[in-house]
């Protein structure tokens, strides 16, 4: 199933390379074009004498440049995509050249390591240990020990800040905003990440809406509770502890999900998928639900000072791979463990009205509070323009308030005509954002926001 | 009460001067609240534990708010063909987003030819477009389609797509709306009913102040007829000058207005012939003085400070130039060429050059038009050659334009001339595109195209102006040598464009199933 141009240029890192991308669908600068079932490749002319070889492996799409960009995907894999969706009569088929096929060979044998490594337990733990310098284990308990200790001096004093806002009173809140971020940096010194990043964002809350106090204690209590559980850890169940830790800001290393986490073969649907960049630290999110399994997953990669992310994700294709479940109660962050090939485009089937949906958000949500946002998949939303707002109304008039720009409001309510839609977003405890919308076909998906 | 607003509000003054009274909650909450909070446990501990839990029973428990108003009318099905396949949506897209002019209303105009309507992903785009670009709003209302009628409704800014031609006019905009909105209504109004618009003009006259009076007046020139003539003589005398200006040239419009007849006659005694090595020659003078009645047909009796016409040659120019240029070549029996020709000898040459360039601009005859772009040289005068072609027929323009750009001979200039030529609008023929672009390649690999922005943005326009057949075979062989590289972008940018309207001239098919 081929991209389409607009499909193309969302893969983009940024605007500057769609821009620049758009200015090379030149035949003319490519000397060599061409493709075959598994891959597309071409010889782009730069402004030095040896041309460019640019790759792309259709599966993914997953691209490979040999110019010296940092961007990833850069503007000439874009463009080499670009081209081939507008002037497929400048490519011919032909033999893969070295540089492809042993690009492709390489990223297969990667694959099937990775995916050796995740199925033969004990071999592989056996492997590790020979390559890796023997561990300590008296030395990492005694790590171990050391984090809980500053851990838990850490929420100490947590427990008497919070104390100190309830005994002087919220109203104080909107004249202290340096508070916020100054406690915030102390938790962070206190291996409680976790806790800085929920500070943060309420701290972001003071003062906004008629009801910014509820808000705000609501946080806080929370906050008090995450207190209370570390206390408790060890009377807790594994899941919960798991919960509880990575609510704190403990994380699991990649390798033990890999190796030990709960995997599920499944045809997984790519529901949406949104980039978020903070002081050079790019998030993104890409939300899946599986067809036999019903589950939904998320698969979260972080990208450090460049923007790059090697897999690619097309919204509304349906994936044929096995996931590894992060452990938790109610399980959701996933890590793919093998590449799929498969491409289809489809719509969700069976997506449940709003009223379904919510019921089970409440089972998630009451079996792991601290995850959010949470993905939220319905179907019967008529888009609505409440005011200068948005919003998704039911046939029976329940309305969800939607953080969406005007710009997505007017191409959902012209897509929709007035009738339903089926909408996937992430819920926020108050607002959805979309991130995708169908009628019969995929019909909008959220544009990158501009940096 | 919401029992977490209820917390909330009493935590806002602090325990210290206030300690919240928790009173018991219904149900299992309070259960596990009591069970969680010993009865030593301190107060704010217990507030927050409390909002905790409450916090985390409100996320689970959400229940969405109850649709105050109506839910938007579903929108009637559409008996057109909605332009949904892949490329043209796809076309469609880039065409709105990223233009140009040229190519949006093409595009809406191959949309209405093909019967077709917009797909309902480009029409906030198109009608966002349109309500900046007025022009747009024409071509775009016969594609809106049942959908895009819809969604205007919704949007103040897009109200314009509802009132077609012959939709009500809201008289509200004329007694209360800005200036803008006042001149559209005018000229509306003008289009359909001329009488009708005169009269509500005149009502209000006496409250408008001169740039009002400016502004509106000139809707006149919409419709204009002899039954405008008593109403505009009426304002010959108006208290501004460039009103007064203004009425006398669209009285000038009228061939057989009385303001014309005067002027005829203040004209007619200042020619005169005489005999010249046996042949009759017709001799210009102008009048020596200025007349008690003239004022009142809005001739002015002293010139502006930068004027160059003497004081003669001033009164002379303003009589000469309200004259129907058909006049002259009857009362001459000469042709507009021989006329000039003339002219240029005469002493007066600037006035009545001046004069008929003025009248050849109100008239656009391209008989005229011809003349005086045969003329190398004209005293006093600078006329710009660009107009003077666009009052051609458009088949005769190209070859004026190859004149002028073959004349220029330096390669600096052509992307200045073929930003002219595209605001033209006029489509060229497949011979002129050819030439044209030879042109600009030959431009683009020398160090003068390196330097001529105006080039890289003239061309798009350009390329939507071209034969559509014509494009593959000129775009797409376009080497891109080292020496211009710089140009590749533009040239990607043009093979786009070139793309583009290839798919326009495709019918659309409604989406492919995929």
């Amino acid at each position: 199933m081929p991209l389409t141009p607009q499909e193309i240029l969302k893969l983009s890192p940024d605007d500057a390379s769609a821009k620049a991308a758009k200015g090379l669908v030149l035949p003319a600068k490519w000397p060599q074009l061409h493709h075959d079932d598994q891959a597309v490749w071409g010889e782009c002319q730069g402004s030095g004498s040896k041309p460019y070889q640019v790759q792309v492996d259709r599966a993914g799409p997953t691209f490979r440049c040999s110019c010296p960009s940092r961007k990833f995907p850069c503007k000439h894999g874009l463009a080499l995509l670009l081209l081939r969706a507008q002037h497929p009569d400048s490519f011919s088929v032909a033999e893969q050249p070295a540089w492809v096929s042993e690009w492709l060979e390489s990223r297969r044998k990667r694959d099937e390591k990775q995916a050796a490594k995740a199925t033969a337990e004990t071999p592989a733990e056996g492997e590790a240990a020979a390559t890796k310098p023997p561990a300590d284990p008296a030395a990492a308990a005694r790590r171990e020990v050391a984090r809980l200790k500053q851990m838990e001096a850490g929420l100490a004093e947590l427990e008497r800040w919070l104390g100190d806002r309830l005994r002087q009173g919220l109203a104080q809140l909107p004249a202290q905003p340096e508070l916020w971020e100054a406690l915030a940096t102390r938790m962070v010194d206190a291996k409680l990440p976790g806790i800085a990043y929920r500070l943060r964002r309420i701290g972001g809350w003071v003062n906004r809406g008629e009801h910014w106090a509820s808000r705000v204690l609501g946080g806080l209590g929370q906050l008090q509770i995450l207190i209370d559980a570390f206390r408790r850890l060890d009377t807790l169940s594994v899941p919960v502890q798991a919960d509880l830790r990575n609510a704190l800001g403990v994380t699991v290393d990649r390798e033990t999900v890999l190796k030990s986490g709960e995997r599920i073969l499944d045809d997984w649907l790519v529901l949406g998928q949104c980039v978020e960049e903070e002081s050079r630290l790019w998030t993104r999110r890409v939300w899946l639900r599986g067809d036999q399994s019903g589950r939904m997953a998320l698969v979260l990669d972080h990208a450090h000072g460049v923007r790059r992310f090697e897999q690619n994700y097309v919204t509304s294709t349906r994936l044929e791979m096995t996931l590894a479940f992060y452990p938790g109660n109610a399980p959701l962050r996933a890590i793919p463990i093998n590449e799929s090939r498969a491409r289809e485009r489809t719509p969700p089937a069976n997506a449940p009205p709003l009223d379904r949906a919510l019921d089970t958000l409440a089972s998630t949500l009451a079996m792991n509070p601290w995850q959010w946002p949470q993905p939220l998949l319905y179907s019967g939303a008529i888009p609505y323009r409440n005011g200068k707002n948005w919003a998704l109304e039911t046939a029976s008039r329940q309305l969800l308030p939607l953080t969406a720009s005007d710009d997505s409001g007017w191409v959902l309510l012209a897509e929709s005509g007035g009738g339903p839609l089926t909408v996937f977003g992430e819920w926020d405890g108050e607002t959805l954002r979309p991130l995708s919308a169908w009628t019969d076909d995929l019909i909008w998906t959220e544009e990158a926001q501009p940096a | 009460m919401n029992p977490l607003h209820d917390l909330a509000t009493q935590a806002l003054l602090g325990s210290e001067r206030r300690p919240p009274v928790l009173t018991p909650l219904p149900g299992a909450v309070d259960d596990l609240l009591d069970a969680a909070s010993p009865s030593e446990t301190a107060l704010e501990i217990r507030v927050l534990r409390r909002a905790g839990v409450l916090a985390a029973c409100a996320d689970a428990g959400y229940v969405p708010a109850a649709g105050g108003a109506e839910p938007p009318p579903l929108c009637e099905a559409e008996s057109l063909l909605a332009a949904t396949d892949p490329q043209w949506r796809a076309a469609l897209v880039e065409i709105f987003q990223d233009g140009p002019d040229l190519l949006q209303r093409e595009a809406l105009r191959q949309l209405a030819e093909y019967g077709a309507v917009l797909p309902p992903k480009i029409l906030p785009l198109a009608l966002t477009a349109a309500s900046k670009t007025p022009a747009l709003q024409a071509l775009l209302r016969p594609v809106l389609g049942q959908r895009g009628r819809w969604l205007a409704r919704f949007n103040p800014d897009w109200a314009y797509a509802l009132s077609g031609d012959d939709a009500e006019l809201d008289f509200s905009l004329w007694e209360r709306g800005t200036l803008e909105a006042r001149k559209a209504f005018l000229r509306q109004l003008r289009r359909r009913d001329p009488a009708a618009a005169r009269t509500t003009l005149e009502t209000a006259l006496t409250e408008l102040d001169a740039r009002e009076r400016l502004t509106l007046l000139e809707q006149l020139s919409v419709n204009l007829d002899a039954s405008d003539e008593d109403f505009l003589e009426n304002r010959l005398t108006d208290r501004g000058k460039e009103v007064r200006g203004l009425v006398a040239n669209l009285l000038a419009r009228l061939p057989d207005s009385r303001h014309v007849a005067r002027m005829i006659a203040r004209l007619a005694p200042c020619l005169r012939q005489e005999r010249k090595l046996l042949r009759q020659h017709w001799v210009i003078e102008p009048p020596s003085a200025f007349g008690a009645d003239w004022k009142a047909d809005a001739i002015e009796e002293t010139r502006a400070k930068s004027e160059s016409l003497g004081e003669r040659a001033w009164w002379l120019y303003q009589i000469a130039r309200a004259l129907p240029l058909a006049w002259w070549s009857e009362r001459l029996a000469l042709s507009p060429a021989e006329l000039i020709g003339w002219a240029k000898k005469s002493d007066w040459s600037e006035a009545l050059l001046r004069a008929w360039h003025d009248a050849l601009t109100r008239e656009r005859n391209p008989v005229w038009a011809a003349a005086f772009l045969g003329e190398t040289k004209l005293p006093g005068l600078t006329v710009d050659p660009f107009a003077l072609i666009d009052h051609l027929p458009p088949a005769e323009r190209e070859s004026y334009w190859l004149r002028l750009l073959n004349k220029s001979a330096r390669r600096s200039g052509v992307g200045e001339w073929l930003g002219r030529i595209s605001q033209s609008g006029t489509p060229c023929s497949a011979e002129f595109a050819r030439q044209v672009l030879q042109h600009v390649r030959a431009t683009v690999a020398s160090d003068a195209g390196k330097w001529d922005y105006s080039l890289r943005q003239a061309l798009p326009d350009f390329i939507c102006l071209m034969p559509v057949a014509l494009l593959d075979e000129t775009l797409q062989h376009w080497p891109v040598e080292p020496e211009a590289q710089y140009f590749s972008e533009t040239l990607a940018r043009l093979i786009a464009i070139a793309e583009r309207r290839k798919t326009l001239y495709r019918p659309p098919t409604s989406r492919n199933p995929s």
